[in-house]
Formats: structure tokens, sequence, C-alpha cells
């Protein structure tokens, strides 16, 4: 092997690390797709890449070699999950990592090692430092994205105006690396290029303050729903047991009224009569569990107001794995959901069931869809509304079977859609 | 359709016979009523196997509607109970009947309808059996009788309750089943195993545990799947066996 191709494919190395890190960055914040094997289909686009790479000699850090990486980033975006804003700001992450990655490292080698920038790469230290680099800071990025992915919560309006300046910086370096190599490093083109990194840095991490404040904010606004959504529920109950006091005075003078008349025959039809007319006035249910009768009828009275049909199985729910918090969570999110989806629907119903056994409480929703759901891989499927704040009551479900360790499954077919799940009871 | 109505007061069991018998006729289908007021009247009745359908209420004057069902359930089996009730008591001991649907009274002109046409399209399913072609023989086994088939080289299984000894063998694919097998709450666990998930005692350690003590062993591919397909049917059917 000549000196020459042995220097191609050192130089290519950086190129590697970097394509890997492209789909490391990709996997975090995209997920899985409708592709079954997005790494070996990036795997095949990495070889393919590199092949036309080594035939064709773009040459680095010129404005073919960057279209080149950017169709990449775009091509492989697909084998991944998201929508299509997501896939765009997964490329943008990419093309601010490996821009400032690179350009940093060519900077500051060039004024350590006095070389002009157009020669880093050609020497194995500074690829090396270059692969080195890419590999360390794509790796940190994958779990910041993962952790982002996870805390995310400005609008998508935040998040365009939030990725502005990051834009104009990948902008700078693609015209920083095209001419670099046209001229020797100074010093300002040094300081500018690692200005631009910590001023990234900086504008990050203002941008993470922000996220945070608007993850709170969204938090406690839900945790406020939550309250009223229980006092709501209990407060119906509530003022059902004071009108049905208010009556028990009035059944209890015309009961007394037939006993002084000594007419025990009326009065034990009358007694007959009103035990059933105050059992249809209270909670349509009981299950033991107050709350979660309360909770039921409410849901029951908002879907019976939609015109959806709501039926129950359930059994004695006294004793459950889930305290009030998370059991209003876990109920109203998937009753809201599965009444909306319902309501639109044709025949429009709702099937709850509640059975807990010796060693779990299985919950089982089953509603009419218009049409079905994509479900991908099991996932809760995202929220079809656009409103700002939607969507954290699935997510609070999903935390809520995570923090119990429970099991669920999720299916839309035949024009229904099934959420079970199952908590452990662990002896109660 | 045979209906059986039972409600202590005749005003609401009437109310019923004239909801039921309106809905089903005009979808053409030919009613035929006995309406009850007493869970005595309804067993005293000699016909009770011809009934498809019975409408009860729940709290009845001198036996519970859930004590009626049952009783009815052992004459008849294939019988579809439906609860109608002011109140859905579900503790502490609750409705522990199979019963297809609870509704309320004071929705009901609103919610037996639809209840009905479930109930029409639940009976125009197809009989719950597993057709079997032994050379020009053809037979039907029950699928409540099947724990699971397996395929053994050119042919399938099909094993009951007893271990090791299968209540019938036939040339076939397990990839030949009736697609239908899936809605009857049968599942595929691996390569060679289609398993009722009614006999399922457990799936764990990439092994399904049946009640006749048979461990059947589970793709690792699929484990997660099967998990989720069988916590589904739970949810579903669970505890009605």
């Amino acid at each position: 092997m000549s000196y020459e191709l042995k220097m191609k494919l050192l130089m290519h190395l950086v190129c590697i690390v970097q394509w890997g890190v492209f789909a490391l960055i990709h996997w975090e914040m995209l997920g899985k797709g409708k592709w079954k094997h997005p790494f070996a289909c990036t795997v095949l686009a990495l070889c393919g890449m590199l092949v036309i790479s080594l035939w064709i000699d773009f040459g680095f850090f010129n404005a073919a070699s960057i279209a080149f990486n950017v169709l990449y980033l775009l091509v492989t975006s697909a084998f991944f999950g998201g929508t299509i804003r997501q896939k765009l700001m997964a490329c943008m992450v990419n093309g601010v990592v490996c821009l400032l990655t690179e350009n940093t490292v060519i900077y500051l080698y060039t004024y350590l090692e006095a070389v002009p920038p157009a020669q880093v790469i050609r020497q194995p230290l500074g690829v090396l430092l270059m692969a080195a680099a890419m590999l360390i800071v794509g790796g940190i990025t994958a779990q910041m994205a993962k952790h982002w992915g996870q805390k995310q919560a400005l609008e998508p309006l935040q998040l365009v105006v939030a990725m502005f300046f990051p834009g104009v910086v990948v902008v700078l370096n693609m015209l920083l690396m095209v001419s670099g190599g046209r001229f020797d490093a100074t010093q300002f083109s040094v300081l500018f290029t690692v200005g631009l990194t910590v001023a990234v840095l900086v504008h990050l991490l203002f941008v993470q303050m922000l996220n945070e404040q608007v993850v709170q904010k969204k938090d406690s606004q839900y945790r406020a729903t939550l309250e009223q959504e229980r006092a709501e529920a209990l407060m119906e109950s509530y003022t059902t047991q004071r009108r049905l006091t208010h009556e028990f005075a009035n059944h209890l003078e015309a009961l007394s009224l037939m006993l002084q008349q000594n007419d025990v025959a009326g009065a034990r039809g009358y007694l007959t009569s009103i035990s059933k007319t105050i059992q249809m006035n209270s909670a349509i249910l009981n299950t033991h569990n107050p709350l979660l009768d309360a909770l039921l009828s409410k849901k029951y009275e908002e879907a019976a107001r939609k015109g959806v049909m709501m039926y129950f199985d359930l059994s004695d729910l006294k004793d459950i794995p889930l305290d009030r918090t998370h059991l209003v969570i876990v109920v109203s999110n998937l009753l809201n959901n599965a009444i909306e989806a319902a309501a639109q629907a044709a025949p429009p119903e709702v099937h709850v069931r509640m059975k807990k056994t010796e060693g779990e409480l299985v919950i089982s929703v089953r509603n009419r869809v218009r049409q079905n759901v994509e479900i991908p891989e099991g996932q809760l499927p995202r929220s079809t509304k656009r409103e700002p704040g939607h969507g954290m009551g699935l997510a609070n479900v999903c935390a809520v079977l995570e923090a119990h360790n429970a099991e669920y499954t999720l299916s839309c077919r035949d024009n229904w859609f099934r959420f079970t799940c199952a908590f452990p009871t662990n002896g109660i | 359709m045979y209906i059986l109505i039972c409600d202590d007061e005749p005003a609401v069991a009437r109310q019923v016979e004239q909801l039921a018998r309106q809905h089903l006729e005009q979808r053409g289908i030919p009613v035929q009523c006995a309406v009850c007021t007493r869970g005595e009247e309804v067993l005293a009745r000699t016909d009770l196997a011809q009934y498809q359908l019975a409408l009860l209420d729940v709290d009845l004057e001198t036996m519970t509607g859930i004590a009626l069902g049952r009783r009815l359930k052992q004459q008849n089996p294939e019988l579809v109970l439906v609860y109608i009730s002011a109140y859905l008591e579900f503790a502490p001991e609750g409705y522990t009947v199979r019963a297809f649907r609870y509704l309320l009274k004071r929705d009901m002109e609103r919610m037996l309808p639809s209840c009905l046409d479930a109930v029409l399209a639940e009976h125009s399913r197809e009989c719950r059996t597993l057709p079997i072609r032994q050379g020009r023989r053809e037979t039907e086994v029950p699928l409540d009788q099947i724990y699971y088939l397996e395929s053994d080289l050119r042919k399938i299984n099909v094993y009951g309750e007893t271990l090791h000894k299968p209540l019938c063998s036939y040339y076939g694919k397990l990839t030949d089943l009736p697609a239908s097998l899936q809605e009857d709450g049968f599942l595929r666990v691996g390569r060679s195993f289609v398993v009722n998930m009614r006999y399922i005692r457990q799936i764990s350690n990439y092994k399904v545990m049946l009640q006749n003590g048979v461990e059947l062993g589970v793709s690792r591919n699929g484990y997660a799947a099967i998990r989720g397909a069988y916590l589904e049917w739970k949810g579903q059917f669970g505890d009605e066996l």
C-alpha cells in the first residue's frame, strides 16, 4: 500500500468517526422510526460514502465535502424516527457539533504547531486529535441530547428562535472552514473560532435554563389541573351527598307520618322505593375506593355529555398499589384520551376494566377510534393536539408506570385503540 | 332471538322489552321475549336452554341478579348476560359472573341498542371450533378444549388438558391455521407452538407455563411482543375463566 493511500485512509478516519457520531446523535434525538434496522442502514450508507469519497476524492474541509456531509446527514436522518422538524433539528445539532469541534481543533493545532490549517488533516497527530475530539464531544452531545429529549419542553417557535444563533455559527464555521485553508492561522482566527465555540456553549446553557423554567411552569400547571380534577370529582360527589342529606329529612318526615298512622306496609313500600332513588342519585358505581368512584363517575358524566358510551367492568379496588396522585394521573389521562378519541368514532364506545388479582392490578382501557393510529414499537402515541403544554399527560402516565415497574402495552387495530397495563401489587 | 328479561319493577321490565324488541325488529330479527319480575319465576321455566340473551336487573327482591345469572349460566353456558342496574356495585364481592355488559338504568335507552348490536356481532361470529381435516374426514375441535398446538415436522399436534397426549394430530402447518384463532385468544409463542391464552398461568424467563404444568419455550426475539399480547388479552378477558 502506497504512502499516499495510507494517508488517504488515515484522513478518512476523521470522516468515519464523524459519520458514526452523526448516527449516535440521530439515534438519541430521533429514536427508532419505520426502518427496522436503522444502524445497519447507516453503516451501509457510511460504507457507500467512504467508497464514493475514496473514489472521487472530494478533498477535505471544502464546499464539496461540506455539501456531501449535509447530504449524508439528511439521508441518514430518514433511517431514524421523529418528525421532519425533529430530523432537521438533529441535523443542525450534528452540524454544530461537527463544525465547532473540527474548527476548534484545527485552529488550536495550527496555532500551537505553526502549520497552515489545510495541513492539519495531513498530519497523523492532527487526524488522531480531531477523531478523538469528535468522539468525546459527540459522545457527550449524544448523552445530553438523550437527557434533553426527556426534558424538552420548549414550544416549536421557541426552539426555532433558540437554534437561530447556533445556525448562524454553523454558517460562519462553514465559511471559516472553506476559506481557512487558504490563509495561515492568525491569533484573530484562533480567537474567533474558540470564541464562537464558547458563545454557542453559553447560549446552550441559557436555553437549558429557559427549558428548566418552562418544565417547572408546565409541571406546576399540570399539578394544578390534577388537583382541580380531583377536587371537582370529589365536589360533585359531595354536592350529591348534600342533596341526598337534604332529601333524607323529607323522606324521614314522610316515613314518620306513615308510621304515626300505623301504615307499616306503606312505610315499607316507601322505604324500598327511596332506597333505589338514593342509589340512582349518588355515584354511579362502587369499588370501595371513593376517589376512584368519584373520578369514574365524573368521567362517565363527561363521556355521556359528549355522546360517548362508557362501560365498566371493575372489581373491589379498595387496596391498590397506586397513591391518590398517581391514580388520578393514570385514570384521568387515559380516560380523557379515550373519551376524546371515541367521541369522533362510530359507535362512540369506551370500555374500562380494572381487575385486581393476587399479583397485579390490571387496567385496560379500550376505545373506538375513527381511524387506526400508528404506534411505533409499543410507545405512547404522540399528541395530536397543537396547543401549548399538551402531551404532558401521556408523559406523566409513562412516568407513573415506570415508577411502579408496571408493564404496559398499546395497540390499535380494527378501529379499536387498546391500552393495558399491569401494576405489581406486592402483596397488597 | 330469544330474550329473557327479569326486573322486579314491571314498568322497567316492559320498557326493556319494548326497547329490545323495537331495535332488533328494525334489523329484521324476530324476537321472542319472556318477561319476569322474580328470579324464581325465571328459574321455573322449562325452556331456558333456548334463550340466547338475558337482560337482568341486579337488585331483585328475593334473589340477586348475579345469583340468578350464575344459575342460568349453569343451565345454558352459551347465554349472554347483560345486567341493567340503577347502580354498579363492584365491591366488596363484586359481580362474580361472566357478564357481557353492565348498563345503568338511567342510560338504558341510549346504551341498550348499541349493546344489542354488540351481542348480535358476538353471535354472528363462527362457532368457536378448530376445523381439522384428516384425510377425507373433517372434524371440529372446540377451542376451549385446546391448550396448545405444536408443529411437529409436517404434522400439527393438538393438545388439551392431558399431558403429552394430543387430542388429535393432522397434517398441516401453523401458518395455515385460521386467522380468526388470534381473535379467539390464541397466540404464537415460537416457531413450533400456538397457545390458548386462557390456559396460560405465567410467562417468565422466556417460558410459557400452562395451567396443566406444561412449559413451552418462547423465542427471545419475540418475547416482549408475546408478553404484550398476553397482557392485552388479560386486560380484556383476564378473569373470565
